[in-house]
């Protein structure tokens, strides 16, 4: 059984609950999951709830807690590699990053990860992690990309792909923007400070990193600012319908293939 | 006016790091970022130890070629978001 409560937490909000050791996450009527010392998950769904939509929270949320437990940072992204090197596309719920990624994987890049990025540093190194062998699409996308999948137990369809090399240093993050309908896909380079900014409200948390324990603040914060030094951060607008959907993936194969840009 | 009795410094609270010109800082006790600028870097750093706003004035204005009036205005509204983000305290001056 998880519990409803830690004991004497040092953050309570909505729906996270953090000790020293343990991180309590509850979505109410789908599950509520337990993440203990970086080491293990307890699970337990909420009756009459959605199992598939609640072993998705549960296993990507948990991810996340457990890696900031074990000094990780969970970006909220997905990633292939690129030349040797991991490339993340971040951003928010719905910015398309399983979408490009896929598009991508299409063109022969291998895939990474999908929707959480585990980023480990290594001295001056930041790594990423592999996760599952597949990506979240939306209906339209999948079809857009040819691509067949099952339902993943909410409005998005899971389509199994072929996994790269684990453990693959980051060069690159693309922060995600739709613009005008109209607009020609344009990528610029953010500025350090606004690569901190980016990353730093990038965490795959149910909760932001300026509310997370005091005693994490510190290295959390060393954390971001050593990935907006080393890593370059990219802003990739373009318009959110198919139309100039292949212009923007041959942009963005273009400027991958830049190595000006590493 | 200038009230230059009253010194200005780094809370032990904060946090900061380098990024290139810029310089973020961290407020520790409420968790919000700050991002300053090249000249209000200077300024941060200038605050490890106490300070008044004009002191603070007369070295930005000396490293940065800029006019001390200038200056002066611009470290006062720098030192009030500062003090205002919890990351800097004023020193009320000491008894004579």
């Amino acid at each position: 059984m998880v519990p409803v409560n830690l004991g004497r937490p040092n953050v309570h909000e909505n729906m996270v609950q953090i000790s020293e050791g343990e991180f309590l996450f509850d979505l109410p009527e789908v599950v509520r999951a337990m993440a203990v010392g970086g080491h293990s998950l307890r699970v337990q769904f909420a009756p009459g709830g959605d199992p598939a939509r609640g072993w998705y929270s549960a296993l990507t949320m948990g991810a996340g807690m457990i890696g900031m437990q074990r000094g990780r940072f969970p970006l909220h992204g997905s990633a292939i590699t690129a030349r040797g090197r991991a490339v993340a596309f971040a951003g928010v719920s719905s910015a398309g990053k399983s979408t490009l990624v896929a598009a991508l994987v299409r063109a022969g890049y291998p895939l990474l990860a999908d929707d959480l990025c585990m980023i480990r540093q290594d001295e001056e190194v930041y790594r990423v992690g592999s996760g599952v062998p597949a990506v979240r699409l939306l209906e339209d996308a999948a079809s857009h990309l040819d691509m067949r999948g099952a339902s993943a137990g909410d409005i998005k369809i899971s389509v199994p792909l072929d996994l790269g090399e684990d453990d693959v240093p980051l060069s690159r993050i693309y922060a995600l923007r739709f613009g005008e309908a109209k607009e020609s896909p344009t990528i610029r380079k953010l500025s350090r400070m606004e690569a901190l900014a980016f990353i730093a409200q990038g965490v795959r948390l149910p909760i932001g990193l300026d509310r997370l324990p005091t005693s994490w603040r510190a290295r959390n914060f060393e954390f971001v600012s050593g990935l907006a030094r080393q890593v370059n951060v990219f802003e990739l607008s373009r318009p959110r319908d198919f139309a100039s959907f292949e212009k923007t993936i041959s942009l963005l194969i273009e400027h991958l293939e830049d190595r000006r840009h590493d | 006016m200038i009230d230059d009795t009253i010194r200005f410094q780094q809370v032990a609270n904060a946090v900061s790091t380098d990024l290139g010109e810029d310089t973020a800082v961290l407020n520790m006790q409420n968790g919000a970022y700050l991002g300053l600028n090249v000249t209000a870097s200077f300024v941060w750093r200038e605050l490890e130890k106490a300070s008044t706003t004009a002191q603070l004035s007369r070295r930005l204005a000396t490293v940065f070629a800029v006019e001390e009036d200038v200056c002066a205005a611009a470290v006062e509204r720098l030192l009030k978001q500062l003090v205002d983000a919890g990351v800097v305290m004023r020193l009320e001056a000491a008894a004579p």
